[in-house]
């Protein structure tokens, strides 16, 4: 009984042991999100600390249509930071349900870290392919993933 | 008795299993008699780039756009694990980006976009008789799907093996964009020794 109780605990070990756990954010890359913070502070003035309007039913399926296309590969299906292509890029993508991620930016912050990319990374300005609602769709996606958190 | 003999032809049959898996033998696809179809694109710094010319060197060529949501980056990604796995052998190997969305992936937008990446990987745009030629060469399939609103709104559907060519410019193997670093690390070594 305690051979098999033992076994158990070892190939269960063995599992959690070999899952790929995403990479932490360094500091360096904490100290990049904060140039970038002060950067579209300037850039948004006193449109910065805005609040977006909350979502409708059919933003929210836009939104959630357009993620698994678009942002799931490298942020994950649920937006944590697993997706495949998060595993083998140098800079981690964010986690976005993350609340010190999440908290880090104001809500038109993130709404233009969409829409503009964040340069030196492989995030893309989406808003070079996306129209103005479907990235409100996106980002408004994004936080409900947050809010079941 | 009758035990032992079924685990002994078990493990005849293991031995010769393991033992025709040679360190020797490629692991993506090897191609015979397809031609090597020429090609001249213009590289991110405005420079022209003619396959021909890479003769020497291994070239690993893939067929993307900056908008790529995943086989894209996901195969830059393992490029750069790759060319640091090389080591110094890496300046004997070219990594070689085309794109499949030219009205978006100007010069510059290559250029910043590749950086992210390495600095060495060489990103091709070119005019549009000059990239269907490669287009064409290779079977590269390219369809634009409309995700949303506006001229810009499309993302696009395309080929995503990697193609390789010996350092006799000849093209040699067909490699699955799911291929492990270490699978391509290994043919690429085959082939810097040949």
């Amino acid at each position: 009984m305690l051979t098999r109780l033992t076994i158990i605990a070892a190939l269960l070990l063995a599992q959690l042991a070999c899952r790929e756990v995403p990479r932490p954010i360094s500091s360096e890359q904490w100290q990049r999100l904060g140039l970038t913070r002060e950067r579209l502070r300037t850039e948004l003035g006193s449109k910065y600390d805005k609040a977006v309007a909350p979502a409708t039913k059919a933003q929210l399926q836009r939104g959630a249509e357009l993620f698994g296309q678009i942002c799931g590969p490298c942020h994950g299906p649920r937006g944590k930071a697993d997706g495949l292509s998060a595993l083998t890029l140098s800079e981690r993508p964010s986690d976005l349900t993350d609340p010190r991620q999440a908290n880090f930016f104001s809500e038109q912050a993130r709404l233009h870290i969409i829409r503009q990319g964040s340069p030196g990374t492989a995030m893309a300005a989406w808003g070079a392919v996306l129209s103005e609602n479907d990235i409100v769709a996106v980002y408004l996606y994004v936080r409900s993933l947050i809010e079941e958190e | 008795m009758k035990r032992k003999m079924i685990r002994s032809v078990f493990m005849l049959f293991m031995l010769a299993l393991f033992a025709c898996q040679t360190d020797d033998a490629f692991r993506g696809t090897e191609l015979e008699g397809l031609p090597t179809t020429d090609f001249t694109l213009t590289d991110q710094h405005g420079q022209p780039f003619t396959l021909s010319e890479q003769k020497g060197k291994v070239v690993l060529i893939f067929f993307g756009f900056s908008f790529c949501p995943d086989v894209c980056p996901l195969t830059l990604s393992k490029w750069k694990q790759i060319e640091k796995q090389l080591g110094e052998q890496n300046s004997e190997v070219e990594f070689v980006y085309i794109t499949v969305d030219p009205e978006r992936d100007t010069q510059e937008k290559l250029k910043t976009h590749l950086a992210v990446f390495s600095d060495s990987f060489i990103g091709l745009t070119g005019t549009p008789d000059d990239l269907k030629t490669a287009y064409a060469g290779y079977g590269i399939y390219r369809e634009v799907v409309k995700v949303s609103e506006g001229a810009a709104g499309y993302l696009v559907n395309h080929t995503s093996r990697i193609f390789v060519f010996d350092r006799a410019g000849n093209w040699r193997l067909g490699i699955s964009n799911d291929s492990s670093v270490e699978d391509m690390v290994h043919d690429i070594r085959l082939l810097l020794k040949g």
